[in-house]
Parts: C-alpha cells; structure tokens; sequence
C-alpha cells in the first residue's frame, strides 16, 4: 500500500489550507496565504528535517509540535447538537509553518521562527449563517505558538490545550459567533504505521496520526445567542514537508478523503483515489475502527465507495461536486448514506476544493445507525 | 475416473476425427488426438543477438514512465547480476526491461524473465520458471495509483494506456495461491479485445471472455524448449513457436506492422532459448545408485518421457487424460470451452504459420533438470519427485515457508510442509496465499500413478538417477 502514502499527505495537507479563504465578505486586514506561503519553500528542507523512515509515535508528547519539520497541523472537526437538538458543523485548525530550521540564532525580539496560522469555522445545520474567520500571526512576542508537554497551540486568543489528564480544550471567537469546548479521548490514537497504509521507510512525506474519536461538550455563541453544546470531534494531527500536498492531488490522481465517526462507537477513515481527468478505475481503501480499537483495512473490490445523485454545482465558479456518497462493506455488514451538513461548505485553494461537515445514515451488523464526519474532495475544478 | 466420462472422452474424440476428415474444419477449430506430436522445421535465428534482445528488447511495448517507476519503486538496484543489460537496463531488477516508447517517453515493463527466469542457490538461473510468484495482488490499484508520479501529457498518454491495457484483464491475471501463473488465462482475456486480422485493441471486448478464476499453471523450463515440438502442456502450441513466444506481445501491440517487427528479432530469441541446458544437480549424487536407477528409468518411464545421456530421445508423446489420469480441467477447458479463442488465433498474424489444436491430454514433459523445477505437473499440485512417485505420499493440503525454502535432497524438491486443512484455517489473505489445496477445481494432484508399483528401494535409486538428468 505503499504507493498510496503522496496522496494522504494531500488530502491532510489540502484540509489546512482551507481555512486561509474566508467566505465572509470582509478579509482581515493582513491575511497570510499558508498554502502559497509553504508552495513557495518548494520542496527543498532548507534545513528542516525529512521525513524518512519511521516515527517512534509516543503520546502525549507527540500532540506537541515538532518544530525540526517545515510544517505541522492541528486540525479539529466534528459535529454538535443543542438543547433543541439544532445541528452545528465545526472546524478549528492551526497550522505552524517553520520560517528558520531549528539552531538557526535570532537575535531581535521581534524574531520569529515560525507562522502559525488559524481558521474557525461554525456551520449551522440548515439556512442559519455560517461563521468563519482566521488568525495568522509570527509566533513573537506571545502572540503565536505551539508547546509540547503539556501541548498548547494558539494564534493570539484562539486555543487548543491539552491537560496532564490528556483531555483538550479549545476556545476560539470570531465576529459571528465562538466556541468552548472541552475534549475527552475516547479513543486511541492511530497512527500512521497502525493505519497500515505505507510500507516500511515509504511515508509521504510527513507523520501523521488521528484521533478518530473525542467526546466534546461546551458552549457555543451565534448571533441568536449562547447555547450548550455536546457531540463528538475527530483530531487529524501531521507534521513534515507541507507544500508538496497543497495541489488537491498528486500527479494524474485526484483524492477525496472521509473521515466519519458511526454512533455504535466505530469510525472510518476513508480515501478515495481517481484520475484527475477521469476514466480509470477510481480505488477506494477504508480503515475502519471498530468500538473495541480495532482496525480492519479494506481496499478496492472489498468496498464500493461511489458518488450517487448528481452533482452540486458551485454558485461561486460553477465547479460540480458529488456532495451524496453511497458506502458498502459487506464484509463488514456496513452500508453508509454520505450527505453534506450544507452543501456550501467549499473552499478556494489553488484549485477548487470542497471540505465540510457531512451526516451520515445506514446499517451496520444490522443496526440502523446516524453518525457524521467530515469530507474532503478535490480535483473537480474544470481548470485545473 | 468415472466410466462415463472416458466414454464421454472417447465419443468427443471420435466425432472430432470425424468432423475433420469430413472437412468440415475450415473455420480451424481442430483437436488433436493422443499420440506423438509432430515437430514443425523452426525458423533459424541467431542466439546471441536472441540473447542480447531478450535481456534489452521489449516484446510489451507499453509501460510506466521511467520517472514514475523511479518515484513509486524507489529505483531498487537489481540483486542478481545478468550479464549483456546495457544502458538504463543495467540498473533495473531483471524482471523489467526499459524501452523508448515511439512517444519518445522512456518506459519500464515487466519482461520474460520475471516468470521465466528464478533464483536458485544465490544465483539467476535464466529458463527456471519462478515458482515463488505472487499474482494474489490486485493490479488495478497498483497501476491506477501509479498515476500520482506521472506527470506531462506524454507521460500521461502512456501511463494511461498501459493502466487501461492492465486494468482491462487484471481479473485474469489474478490468482489466489503463490505459484501458479495466469499468463495463459491472460493472455486468451488479451485476444478476446482484439481483432483478429488487424490486431486493433477494443475497450469492450469482441468475444466470451475465459473463464475465471484462472486454472493453476506452473511455469515450465525453457531449456527444453529445443526438445519440444509443442510448447504448452496440452499439446497446444505447434507450428511456429517464435509466434507463441511473442504473445505477451497481445497486451499492447496494435497493429500486424507492429507485430512483425517483433518478431523479426523474437526468431533470435527463439534461436538463444534452443541453447539453454538445465542447471546440474548441484549436491552429492551416488553414482551406483542412480545407475540402477537408469535400469528402472528405462523400462518404467522410457517409453513417455524419452532417454538422456549420449544417446537421447524424446518421443514428444502427447498422453491422453484418461492414461496420465492427472487434473483434466486444464486440457478440458481448452478443448470443450476455447474454440473461439483457437478460431482466433488461427486466424491471427500469431497463428500464421501454425495451427492451435488441443487436444484431452498432457504431453509428458522432458525431464531434464527435473530436480530444480519442483513442485510438479502442469498445475504445481505435487510438491517433489518423490512424491511424483508415490501417489500416497501427496499432501491434500501443503505450502513452502517463504519465497527460498531449503532444497530437500531426499525428497527431490523443496522443503514444504503438509498441513491438515485448507485455506479457511487462516483469517488473513497474507497466510491463506501460500496453502495449496488440491481439492480446489484445477488443483487436483492425482494421476501419474506410475510409481505406485515400485518398492521403497526401486524408487530411491529412480530418484537418485532423476538427479543426473
């Protein structure tokens, strides 16, 4: 499965980039472009470490950064619900962009050694706004920064902290509204090596590993006022070369990628390989979590993971995506219903990229089950 | 074998002897009959350009953009050394050749030695079939996911040709047990896209495509190939043979042109692999043993499988199912079930210069170097010769440990061991790969029965004088 490992990378990597594209009318007044900020490193390390080999994965520690690496990401989704049992989609990522390789001396206090970026986004369920917005700043002066042990990740007043417990807490506010939440683990990690996609010394070209399932619980601010909040929320964490993976594709391949967490307890992670221009056979793999911690991978003729419906096109530039998705596993009695949260759930990278909250329905071992989880898809874009 | 079936044997038999002495065969869909094959004078070639060609030319002209191949392989520097690889070639494994495509894209592709060719004792032995193979992958995600290295519109172009070419028949180049070969289910998948006459590809395909999943094969010697007057194990595979040889060529030679300037320098190759001799026993041989042994050979095993030494012969002696007694599914798919793929060949630039006859039977195969092609018969069902010998000592269910099990003097093949149950005693893909179960359709390993009637001593000194061979 080795050969699969460039195209992860993207797909993890491209998430990042997202939040740099506000959809509200008015940008900040300085607004930092990660994505053309890390494409313009290129691919030499300039002293930053590669990613080679294995990663010796050692929690808690690794939830800190790795600042030996180019780039690192914090990403944050998951669904909640309130009182009134109103649904909300939410997002929350930093991403530190390393701007002088570790042991290089700067004097000024003003210096910095990296860029954090951040972006927040509130996607209520139906016609409510949607909120979102971004932080950038150098990591001087307090106003940015990422530490290890405990982990702590911030861009001016927006956090995610990790407690000696393990448990996470983020806040972060924005014109429209906010969020507190409180995070527990309720699963463990997984790994890259766990996940079982690359072979040994084969990597993308950086580490990576998610958390497929933490219980949430806070508080959530909208323009109709402050509500109590709970649900669940998935962590994808990875740190190494961060421009290679911004395209929404690696070479003639384009890739969606699903991360969806079932309420019996169980999540999939899944990606989804075509060709760019289409034609082919589009290759599906998914690791799936069972409740106990288990995983089970599935590739190709084991699953159908297929667009159904047409598409929506893009109010924006017309681009077609397939937002309604069909999953089946027989060899694991699983059968999926993939819809997004809201279909403007889109962002504008380089190319046309549609990254959202999506609810899930469908049967496993029989069950009827819901669930929700997040999509990414690229490469639809007409131009590119 | 039940009585009916020889019977059913016999009346095919008899009613296609008799549809082709009525001449009714003009759309070329003879059988043959047990019996001797004829041999059929083969073009001359030269066998040291056949060899130059074999190891720098490429009969599949299409592949993976070289920098891709780079990117998605990390380049491996080749394990054995193979003397005459020249250029590019002199860097890559054996089993792939790199070639300039007329796009001017340089592309890699798998060529004849990473079936025909194996290591043994540390070194490549050149006609050895690999009996180590693993086509339990699925080529489909390897060749679409080759995709992500490829960039440019050239590059582009042949990659995807080569992936939609590989997709097209990747269910029969699939099977589920190391060692046994797809090529011939493959190959007839490859056909079946295309016409005849002109060779031209179809993406949807022009007949009934073979069956699936692919019947076991296991890769035979080259070195006897100058011996035998059909290649394939049913006696198919007469007339020409450089036509045959070449048929990998199917996969994405597109035009007759095409084909003829391949076989042009494929009569060379022919002329190289004419001049292979099987690889010596390399342990202790007890000479006096294996000269009693030579007494039992000729009055057991002469009469099919010829005579060595000085003075050698091979009667080229196609055995009929029901004498041989071994797995019939073979022979019968290719007789009852094929008849469009042999109309095709026939009238094929491939079948220019033969006829495809099978026949219901298996042609006793010279037995040169016998000791290093393990396991036996046309399926690989029987792990060593001495249990060629003795049908009692056949495993049901059996597997090698790994891809370079011991070598087992004794027992005249490699080191396997038998297990007590199938496939479904084990949960992963990764484990169930390696058990051969002879009860499957098409893995069934009786018949040859031949050596049941010697004594423990007999077929010890028949042993000892197979390893001379």
């Amino acid at each position: 499965m080795r050969w699969i490992a460039p195209l992860l990378a993207v797909a993890v990597l491209a998430a990042a980039a997202w939040l740099l594209w506000p959809r509200v009318a008015a940008p900040p007044a300085e607004q930092i472009d990660a994505a053309s900020l890390a494409q313009g490193f290129g691919t030499d390390t300039q002293g930053f470490a590669k990613v080679t080999g294995r990663w010796d994965y050692s929690f808690p520690r690794d939830a800190g950064p790795h600042p030996a690496y180019r780039g690192e990401l914090w990403d944050l989704s998951g669904q909640l619900t309130d009182s009134q049992q109103r649904r909300y989609g939410f997002r929350l990522s930093f991403v530190r962009i390393g701007l002088t390789a570790p042991g290089t001396r700067r004097e000024s206090e003003l210096a910095a050694t990296a860029v954090m970026t951040a972006g927040l986004a509130l996607i209520p369920a139906g016609n409510a706004q949607v909120i979102q917005d971004q932080r950038a700043s150098r990591t001087a002066l307090g106003l940015a920064g990422a530490q290890g042990a405990p982990m702590q990740v911030w861009v001016e007043d927006w956090r995610l902290e990790q407690d000696a417990d393990g448990s996470l807490h983020i806040s972060a506010r924005a014109a429209g509204g906010g969020l507190e939440l409180s995070l527990r683990q309720a699963k463990a990690p997984v790994t890259a090596e766990q996940a079982g996609l690359f072979a040994a010394g084969k990597g993308p070209g950086f580490h990576f590993y998610f958390e497929p399932r933490l219980s949430a619980q806070g508080r959530l601010v909208t323009a109709a006022g402050a509500a109590e909040v709970q649900g669940s929320a998935w962590l994808d964490r990875a740190w190494g070369e961060v421009g290679a993976g911004l395209a929404g594709g690696a070479g003639q391949l384009a890739v969606n990628r699903f991360a969806l967490q079932l309420d019996d307890g169980s999540e999939l992670m899944c990606i989804h390989l075509r060709r760019r221009a289409g034609g082919g056979t589009p290759i599906p793999t998914c690791l799936l979590i069972a409740a106990d911690g288990r995983t089970r991978l599935l590739q190709r003729r084991e699953l159908t993971l297929a667009p159904v419906d047409g598409a929506w096109a893009s109010p924006r530039d017309g681009t077609r995506y397939p937002l309604h998705w069909r999953l089946a596993m027989p060899a694991a009695d699983l059968v999926l219903d993939i819809r997004p949260l809201r279909e403007a759930q889109e962002l504008r990278l380089g190319a046309p990229f549609w990254s959202g909250i999506v609810s899930l329905q469908g049967t496993h071992g029989g069950r009827t089950l819901t669930g929700s989880g997040r999509m990414d898809l690229s490469g639809y874009g007409t131009g590119t | 074998m039940p009585s009916s079936l020889i019977t059913g044997h016999r009346l095919a038999a008899l009613l296609a002897a008799v549809v082709a002495l009525a001449g009714c065969d003009n759309n070329g869909s003879g059988k043959a009959e047990p019996g001797p094959i004829p041999s059929t004078h083969q073009r001359p070639g030269d066998p040291a350009a056949g060899y130059d060609a074999l190891v720098n030319r490429s009969v599949v002209t299409c592949g993976l953009p070289y920098r891709a191949y780079l990117a998605s392989t990390g380049n491996p520097a080749p394990e054995y050394s193979l003397p005459g690889r020249r250029g590019r070639n002199a860097e890559l494994p054996y089993g792939v050749t790199a070639f300039d495509a007329p796009s001017g894209v340089e592309l890699v592709t798998s060529n004849c030695l990473a079936c025909h060719a194996a290591p043994l004792n540390g070194e490549l032995v050149i006609g050895l079939g690999n009996e180590f193979l693993d086509f339990t992958g699925d080529p489909v995600m390897a060749v679409e996911a080759a995709g992500a290295y490829v960039e440019g519109d050239a590059e582009t172009a042949e990659w995807q040709r080569w992936a939609d070419r590989i997709s097209a028949i990747a269910p029969w180049s699939m099977t589920d047990t190391i060692g046994v070969n797809p090529a011939q289910a493959l190959t007839l998948s490859l056909m079946a896209h295309r016409d005849p006459k002109t060779l031209a590809w179809s993406d949807e395909p022009l007949m009934r495509l073979p069956p699936r999943p692919p019947l076991p094969v296991s890769v035979p010697p080259w070195w006897n190939v100058g011996k035998k007057h059909a290649m394939f194990y049913n006696g198919e595979g007469r007339g020409d043979h450089v036509r045959y040889m070449m048929l990998a060529s199917t996969t994405c030679t597109d035009s007759v042109a095409e084909a003829r300037e391949i076989d042009a320098w494929f009569k060379d190759v022919r002329a190289y692999l004419a001049t292979l001799k099987a690889p010596a026993y390399p342990y202790p041989i007890d000479t006096e043993l294996a000269a009693a042994g030579e007494e039992l050979f000729r009055s057991e095993c002469r009469r099919c499988h010829g005579t060595y030494g000085a003075k050698s012969y091979y009667p080229n002696k196609l055995v009929a199912l029901d004498k041989v007694g071994t797995d019939p599914k073979l022979a019968e798919q290719a007789y009852y079930d094929s008849d469009r793929f042999v109309r095709w060949f026939n009238a094929s630039f491939y079948g220019e210069r033969s006829r495809a006859r099978p026949a219901l039977g298996y042609v006793a195969p010279p037995l040169n170097g016998i000791w290093a092609t393990a396991p036996y018969l046309h399926n690989g069902s029987v792990p060593t010769v001495a249990a060629m010998l003795d049908t009692g000592a056949r495993p049901t269910y059996w597997r090698f440990d790994g891809a370079e099990p011991a070598y087992d003097q004794a027992q005249v093949g490699w080191s396997y061991r038998s297990l007590k149950q199938g496939r479904e005693q084990f949960a992963s893909l990764d484990e169930q790969k390696w058990v051969y179960d002879t009860t499957r359709r098409g893995y069934g390993n009786g018949g040859h029965d031949f050596g049941d009637v010697l004594n423990a001593d007999e077929r010890l000194a028949l042993l000892e004088y197979l390893k001379t061979l």
